[in-house]
Order: C-alpha cells, then structure tokens, then sequence
C-alpha cells in the first residue's frame, strides 16, 4: 500500500484526493461485503448465530460499514476525481480533502466496532450513539466545502451536466448527514427518520453522484459528445423531487399522516422517470460503442449501473403504491431494494468510475481486465439474483401476513406463516456468497492495481507546482 | 490555418470552435504557436510539450458558447494521448513510477455557461422542503388520535429495557406497530401517532406491540431470550439488562 501511495504523490498529486478515498472506500467494501453475507446467513439461521454474529448487530455493523465507509467514501472520491476536470482548476485543498476518506472511513470503523459491542443506542437511522452521527454530520461537510470551493475557482465557465450531479448530490449528503444525527424518539419521528435517510441516501446520494459520473465516463470512455443535455437535465431534476418520498411506503399503514403515503407515491414516480431519461441520455452517448462492453469493463459497469437504476426505480415507485406498500411494508422487498441500489447502483457505477480512470489517476493499468468483467458479469448474476430473492422473499412474507394472523397462534405460528418466505431468504444467502466473491474481486483488482500495476501513462489535466 | 482547423476538427470529430480553443489553450501552456499545435492534430501527432510542467489554466472562452463533446476518446488503459515530458521519462523506467504526460486533448468535458446557484438552491430547498413535510410535519402527534393513546405509561425498568431493545437491535426483526389493514387484525390496538412504542421498519419477526398480553407469564418470555422458539439466545445480557427487557416486553400490553 505504501508504494503504491508514494508512487501515486510521486507522479499525480492531483488525484491523490480522490485514489485515497478509491482506496479507503475498497477496505470498507471488503468488510461490509462480508459482514452483509453474515447478515444475511444470521436472518435465516438466528439460533446458529448469536451475539456479535446476530442479526440484530450485524446489520447496523454492515449498513454502517457500506453506507457510509463505502459508498459515501468512493462517491466523494469520484466526485474529487471529475471535479478538477470539469472546472479546469485544481482540487481545493488536496490535503483536507485527503484527510476526510481517513476522517470517514475512521468513523465508519468506529461505528462497526460499537455496534459489535452493543454500544449502539438505536438512534439515527444507523442506530450509532449520537456523538458519533455528529461526528459524521460534521466531517460530511468537508466535500461540501472542497467542491464549493473548487468550484469558486474554476476557469471554465462550461458546465458539463456531471457537475449538476455532483454539487446537488453533495449538497443533499450533508443534509441527509444532519438529518441523521437529529435525536428522534422512539416512536414514528425514529421510524420516518430511517426510512426518509435510507431512501434518500440512495436516490440524493448514490443514483445522484453515480448517474453523474455514469455520464462523465461515457463521454471519456468512447470520446462520444453527451447525446441530449435535455434528459440529463430532466434525469437530475426528476432525482431531486422523488428525493427522500419513497421512505413512508416502506412503513405504509404506520400511523402517519393519512396524507404521507400518497404524496410520498405520486413524487416516487419521478424515480423511473430519472432512471429512463438518464438511461436514455446515457445509451445515446454511448451509442455504437456498447458493442465493446463485453470487453471494455467500464461500459461493462455502466451498463450494468443502467439496469439497476431501472429495476430499482420501477420497484420502488411500484411498492409505493397503496395496494402494493399493504403488502410489502415492513418486509424484506425493501431490504432487496436497498440491496440492489447499494451493491447494484452503488456498486457499478464507482467500478465504471474506478476501471475507467484508475489508469489515468495512478499511472498504472488495471491489474486484471478479465477479472474485472468477470466482475460486472458476476454482479449483475448474483447481485441481481439476492436482491430479487430478498423481493420475493418480503412478497411472500407480506402473502402470509395478509392470509392469516398469527397472534393467537402461539410462537410457531409466525414461522408458519412466514415459511415460504424463507425458503427465498435462503437462496438470497447462496446468491449473496457469488455477490461477495464479486466484490472481493473488484476490491483485489484495485489493490493489485494500487500496488503492482503496469506503468502506463498518467493523465495530468492541471500541472502540479513547479 | 483555417485548413489545418478543418482538417483537425474533421479528424477528431468535434466542432472547430471547440478545437480553436483547445489549440489557443494547448499553445499558452506549451509555448508553441497556435498553427504548430493545429497542424501537429491535423497530422494525427501530439502537440508539442514544455519540459516542465508549469501553471496550466486552462483558456476558455466565455462568450463562445461551447459544445458537449470531449474531442479524444480515451481508452481503459490509455486514458490520454500522451507525450512523457522530459523530467517524467526517467522515473517511468523504474518499477514504482510511471509516466505524467501532458494531455493532447483538453482537460474539460465542456458544457454551456451557466450559474450553478440555481441548482445549489434548487437543490437544497427542496430537500429540505422534503424534510419538513415528510419528517417534521409527519411526525408530530395528530390531535385527533389523542382520544385514543398509543403512548404507553412504560414503568422507569421498562424504559431502561427500551433502551436494551433499541441498542440490541430487536427493531431490526420485530415492529411495534399494529396497522389498521388485513394482517394486523388480530394483533390488539391499532397503534396511534402518538406511540413511543419502537415502531422499527422491518417484521422479519412477529410483531410486539402487545407482546405483554400474550406472553402468559415472564417466564415465557425470559425462555425465548435464551434461545427458545427459534428466537436467538441473548446470553450475552446480563441479568439486570435481562429483567429490564422483560420489563419493557411485559408492559408493552
């Protein structure tokens, strides 16, 4: 690791932001994969798995370690990437920016380890003590600043619909941010708290900034010029307004508003509007050249990016309907929801990001081609596969729930009810294992990229000091 | 010139206002002439480079408005069209180091003018707008439904137990939430906005807002914790963090 840093500061220093937080937010990747596997093994075998390997603990710890180790680390990365080369100025303050990966993904650790303990209060929407969603809010400020600042200082007037992407996701992410440290009771403010945090974590923070750099990395990938600024535009506008609104349906019937729901399915349905227009937009940029995504792994990762956007925001804006959410509420569909946009979304859109630049950035070529589409073809398989089990497993549970009540029916009769259910669990942890080893195939590509690459060219669009 | 520009714009297949001011950028950072660095694109070479690397900003032109497009499509492993600078070409035979080089295309994907407090303010408020609504105003008590508390009168060991629950993450497999819909018919009061119940968001587990009117005696309840029907054995509490769940189990009638 070491020289792989040195050599990076050695001849790029303008993306050493940026290959940090791609670094920090890899070890997260690999720890929160694993801790998501177990948590999925801990919800079909809970007698088996117990304290630290309970369910209740290991979903916190892999939520946390993916959310905010991972996703929101790599994401910023992304954006400190682009950043420079839309502005055409240099990153604002290299060195603060570089301190916030470590700052996050110090924190991010640190609420693993908590909730290993049992330290954990079941505030915010992580269920981590306060002083830590503080901590958290507070860092999630520095990419604020740095992008704002950056942007103060750009010397092309030019702007290129990525950075809509970036300055509105970044904004929301501090948002989001505070919105989880706000101490919630218990009851419907901590409900609503999580449920408006995790939908807008993933449509203001992980579809926002990865359509974004979905868009850069089609014009750099095929040299194509961005087919319609007009869909880019309505992508991004249709993203902001469904924002947090798919949250109250994943808890429909609570007792909310009467008026919550329906507002919160007619704005979702701007969800699939942002995925077909940025699709759309996205497709048309690429055009011919998607005849090269079995080979070139970023359009691979693209286009696999696309298709969860799809499925997810068809799905979400689908269950938010009434007759739908009565169904689903409460149950695993929204766990195979946020499955497919943190490991589907999330996932192809920074592995477009990092096979598409990590050359440029580092100098180095990526260490293994085939692994890395072997990569995208085994996440859409079985990242696809988990979520979708997850789907139905929750559609079922949400069939027996509705056939028949089961409190007089004495402690059995829930697994009864829920049976079928588990059976689809159960496959969601065999399809889960082949997500894994999927993401530790992307994680083992950048750290052998990062560490023993080939020295190809290095890109340097703004001169380091003399 | 003007043959050269064509013939360059032609050749990279992007307008030639965009080519022209990537030249004029291009010649600024490099000290060539504009023409030098034209030609050398119309020749399909790369422009001319300094020795070292110095302040490059990047001219732009703000009053011509400038088209979508990158004019040199890169590649996974070559992302630019490089030309190793002199000081950078001795490193880059060492194992650990590789190769800086200069860009012959520009360094922006460039886009139209525009101001971006638009889409920052845009942004924001409708976040937060989103938030009030969806947060604050959705969460706060309605009136109405104070004729008919959800809000339990929780003893102080039931309260120190809802903290246990909370911590241990029960609500991440059990609600506290009876719903006024089919699968909740049976499951006691319908639960009012005004609950300080754990509502939870996921009923992987059956639902406890009344586990105390089911539970027959503590004992029942003290047996599931240790790993009776099915439920994972909690051994890791101890006996005071224990009785207080129980507690706040029992109370939650």
């Amino acid at each position: 690791m070491g020289t792989a840093m040195s050599a990076t500061t050695q001849v790029g220093a303008q993306d050493r932001a940026a290959v940090t937080h791609l670094l920090v937010s890899s070890l997260h990747l690999a720890l929160g994969a694993l801790l998501t596997l177990l948590a999925l093994a801990a919800r079909v075998f809970p007698e088996a798995m117990t304290g630290v390997l309970g369910f209740g603990r290991l979903q916190p710890m892999a939520l946390t370690s993916i959310m905010i180790g991972w996703l929101v680390v790599a994401l910023i990365g992304a954006s400190y990437h682009v950043l420079p080369r839309l502005t055409g100025t240099r990153l604002w303050n290299e060195g603060v920016a570089t301190l916030g990966a470590w700052a996050l993904g110090g924190l991010a650790l640190a609420g693993v380890v908590i909730h290993a303990a049992g330290l954990g209060d079941g505030g915010g929407p992580l269920g981590l003590p306060w002083w830590l969603d503080l901590a958290i809010a507070a860092t999630l400020c520095v990419p604020l600043v740095v992008v704002a600042q950056t942007i103060r200082g750009r010397t092309e007037t030019g702007v290129f619909p990525t950075l809509w992407f970036v300055v509105g996701g970044v904004a929301s992410l501090t948002v989001l941010g505070f919105l989880a440290a706000v101490p919630a009771a218990p009851g419907l403010q901590l409900a609503l708290q999580e449920v408006l945090f995790t939908a807008g974590f993933t449509t203001l923070w992980v579809t926002t900034i990865g359509t974004g750099v979905g868009f850069y990395v089609a014009v750099r990938a095929t040299g194509n010029p961005l087919a319609n600024r007009q869909l880019a535009r309505a992508g991004f506008w249709s993203l902001l307004f469904a924002g947090v609104w798919a949250g109250p349906a994943q808890i429909a019937f609570a007792p909310f508003p009467d008026w919550l729901a329906p507002v919160g399915a007619s704005l979702t349905l701007a969800l699939p509007v942002a995925a077909l227009a940025n699709g759309v937009g996205i497709a048309q940029t690429v055009g011919r050249d998607w005849s090269e995504a079995g080979e070139r792994p970023a359009l691979g990762a693209l286009a696999a990016g696309l298709i969860f956007t799809l499925t997810v925001g068809f799905a979400t804006s689908a269950a938010s309907f009434e007759s739908a959410s009565a169904l689903v509420a409460f149950t695993a569909f929204w766990d195979g929801v946020l499955y497919l946009a943190l490991f589907g979304v999330g996932g192809m859109f920074v592995a477009a990001w990092a096979y598409q630049t990590l050359p440029a950035m580092t100098g180095r070529s990526l260490a293994d081609r085939g692994a890395a589409s072997r990569q995208v073809r085994w996440t859409l398989w079985f990242v696809g596969g988990t979520g979708l089990m997850l789907m139905i497993s929750g559609v079922m549970a949400g069939v027996g729930m509705t056939a028949g009540s089961y409190s007089d029916l004495g402690p059995d009769a829930w697994s009864t009810i829920t049976g079928p259910s588990e059976i689809f669990a159960g496959l969601a942890v065999i399809t889960g294992a082949g997500a894994f080893a999927s993401q530790a195939l992307f994680v083992l590509n950048v750290y052998r990229t990062l560490t023993s690459g080939s020295v190809t060219d290095q890109e340097i669009l703004v001169d380091l000091p003399a | 010139m003007s043959e050269f520009l064509a013939s360059a714009a032609e050749k990279m297949g992007v307008p030639e206002a965009l080519v022209r001011r990537s030249a004029d950028a291009r010649a600024k950072a490099s000290g060539a002439s504009t023409d030098d660095i034209l030609s050398a694109w119309a020749g399909g070479e790369s422009a001319p480079a300094k020795a070292t690397p110095e302040a490059e900003p990047e001219a732009t032109d703000d009053t011509t408005p400038a088209p979508e497009a990158e004019p040199e499509a890169t590649d996974d492993t070559t992302a630019t069209t490089p030309e190793p600078t002199p000081a950078a070409s001795a490193p880059a035979a060492t194992a650990t180091s590789a190769i800086p080089s200069r860009p012959s295309a520009p360094p922006v994907l460039v886009g139209r003018n525009e101001r971006f407090a638009g889409t920052v303010a845009g942004a924001v408020a409708l976040l937060a707008l989103s938030l009030l609504v969806g947060f604050w105003v959705a969460s706060t008590p309605a009136d109405s439904n104070l004729a008919y508390t959800s809000e339990f009168a929780y003893s102080a060991i039931a309260l120190t137990g809802q903290d246990v629950y909370r911590s241990e993450g029960c609500a991440a497999c059990h609600t506290q939430v009876v719903r006024p819909i089919v699968a909740d018919a049976a499951l006691g009061g319908v639960s009012m906005s005004d609950t300080n119940q754990v509502i939870g968001t996921r009923r992987i587990g059956p639902d406890l807002a009344h586990v105390g009117s089911r539970a027959e005696t503590d004992a029942d309840l003290y047996t599931v914790l240790d790993g009776g029907a099915g439920h994972p054995p909690y051994r890791g509490l101890s006996q005071g963090e224990l009785d207080s769940l129980v507690a706040y189990l029992l109370e939650s009638r």
